[in-house]
């Protein structure tokens, strides 16, 4: 299957813009908006949703899938989801490499999970439940994530290289989540990025997040840092031009810091692409 | 350990508060491996807790922190989320409430709770169209007995402690995305009283309804035609007021934005 032509820069769809985009028009390539906020609900909502499609083209992001839980797969939320996708006609739809939760309960988290075979094997075969399901290839993102198992019989990027393959599914990376995660392991970042098969990646994501010394917090609450700045510039010139997003979710900047976080994106990703073919 | 059992004791060890990480997480290079367990534990509790407070900020400043932290733990504790979204399990919490031994006794809290989730249940309920009052212009006097009514999807009519409404109004004194309107006035001693939700555009509404105007809504409601709404206004006033009441009445819900369809009698009688 061709991957989708890059989008350009996107921002996440958030209540609290809405008035300002649907008023103003700025210039933003596309948004990412979150499956759950809309899933089963009316009003106001969906209707901005609607009205922003017009103009805007639009890509779904779930943090409910629970694709790695052991729990069985929940086949009324993926029905909620096609119904919203069929509605919304999106580009893509994502989820996170994480669970939820088991046994019914859902703590409202993206959960790790031990990086192994037992673990691979029963992501895939989930993911591929859900693309034909959902008759769509989905794209799996890399989580922030706090802890480590003792069980894990390879890296993060490994299980990700072999799940994209095995379950024929794209990534989505997040190069904050990389940043977090290599902060709080530590592991190289750069590695992690080139450890990463480029014709899987489908999107990027940037954030920010919460520095507590001992450990990183992904709290998409703060701006970008220059730290991941340049892994998003490493991320530019290995998997070339590629459809970025920021996600802000607290702490909210007027918009047009966004747009200009955006614009610092766009440039960077500019000069890594004449470097890219500067070098080939 | 299989996936499975390091699930189990992962989500187990949150919901039940273990200090100890649950077997298998690895100590880090700064944090051993309690300390990095309970950054989960901790976001679990702080995401829902910031939810509630989101989805109840009367209920919260009414209560005060202590209270409404011992609410939060009860909720969490007597009731774990399983719906995928956190927003609907937040605004499960009246229903916790009504069952719970403790905070179903306590009538100005739980109204208070019920009267926060209508005013949300309104603002994201179904689109629909709020027809102008022009539209009965259109309608003969003749068809204006058998005209029934669709109430658009936003409205609720809930049974609330009067102080419901009142500490709410006091909480959002400042600045709110919701209006009090004007009431069409109650039995000021009733403890009791019947409160209206409804969104409008991009606004959540509210006010109390007389025992009238209660009965002509629900009437409606329930698909009531204009003439048996007059009649059931009839048994508590002199004939000659009632059709002025009720044309009063509708009126207002037209303007309010209440009314999303009308249905004229339908000519074959069936």
């Amino acid at each position: 299957m061709e991957k989708p032509a890059p989008l350009g820069f996107g921002l996440g769809l958030r209540h609290r813009y809405h008035a300002e985009i649907v008023k103003e028009r700025p210039d933003i390539d596309w948004f990412e908006v979150i499956s759950e906020n809309y899933i089963g609900r009316g009003g106001r909502p969906l209707a901005i949703l609607d009205d922003i499609r017009a103009d805007y083209r639009i890509v779904m992001h779930g943090v409910s899938m629970s694709i790695a839980s052991t729990a069985p797969l929940d086949f009324d939320y993926l029905g909620k989801l096609r119904d919203l996708a069929r509605r919304c006609e999106p580009e893509w739809i994502s989820d996170h490499l994480c669970w939820t939760g088991v046994h019914g309960v859902n703590l409202h988290d993206l959960l790790p999970i031990p990086y192994t075979r037992e673990a691979l094997d029963h992501v895939a075969e989930r993911i591929l439940r859900v693309e034909d399901f959902l008759q769509r290839r989905i794209a799996i993102e890399n989580v922030s994530s706090y802890v480590t198992f003792a069980e894990s019989e390879m890296t993060e990027e490994a299980f990700l290289r072999e799940l994209a393959e095995k379950a024929d599914c794209w990534l989505l990376l997040d190069v904050n989540n990389i940043f977090v995660s290599s902060f709080n392991h530590g592991f190289d970042p750069a590695r992690f990025l080139d450890d990463i098969p480029q014709e899987r990646v489908l999107q990027l994501h940037l954030a920010g997040h919460s520095d507590h010394e001992t450990h990183k917090i992904d709290t998409h609450d703060q701006p970008v840092i220059e730290e991941v700045w340049s892994l998003f510039e490493r991320a530019c010139r290995r998997f070339g031009a590629i459809s970025t997003m920021i996600e802000r979710d607290d702490n909210f900047p007027p918009l047009h810091e966004l747009v200009g976080e955006l614009d610092r994106a766009r440039a960077i990703a500019a000069a890594a692409r004449i470097r890219r073919e500067a070098a080939e | 350990m299989t996936l499975k059992d390091m699930q189990a004791a992962f989500q187990g060890a949150i919901l039940c508060g273990d200090e100890d990480a649950p077997r298998g997480v690895e100590d880090g290079p700064r944090l051993n491996a309690a300390a990095r367990f309970k950054i989960y534990y901790d976001a679990y509790r702080l995401r829902l807790a910031e939810g509630l407070s989101t989805e109840f900020p009367a209920l919260r400043e009414t209560l005060g922190d202590e209270a409404f932290g011992a609410l939060f733990e009860a909720y969490l504790e007597g009731r774990p989320s399983r719906a995928f979204a956190a927003q609907d399990y937040c605004r499960g919490l009246p229903d916790f409430m009504r069952e719970d031994p403790h905070w179903r006794e306590q009538d100005n809290a739980l109204g208070l709770a019920e009267f926060e989730r209508a005013l949300s249940r309104a603002f994201d309920a179904p689109d629909a169209p709020q027809l102008a009052i022009d539209v009965l212009a259109a309608q003969t006097p003749e068809d204006w007995p058998e005209l029934t009514f669709v109430l658009h999807p936003s409205v609720q009519m809930i049974e609330l402690p009067r102080s419901a409404r009142s500490a709410y109004a006091l909480s959002q004194s400042e600045l709110s995305e919701t209006a009090d309107q004007e009431d069409a006035g109650g039995e000021d001693n009733a403890p009791m009283e019947t409160v209206l939700f409804w969104r409008q555009r991009d606004l959540s509404f509210y006010r109390a309804l007389s025992g009238d105007e209660e009965i002509a809504l629900a009437s409606l409601q329930r698909g009531t035609d204009f003439a048996l709404i007059c009649a059931v206004l009839a048994q508590n006033r002199p004939a000659e007021d009632v059709a002025g009441e009720a044309a009063g009445f509708l009126g207002r819900w037209f303007t309010d934005g209440l009314i999303a369809g009308i249905r004229a009698a339908d000519p074959a009688g069936s």
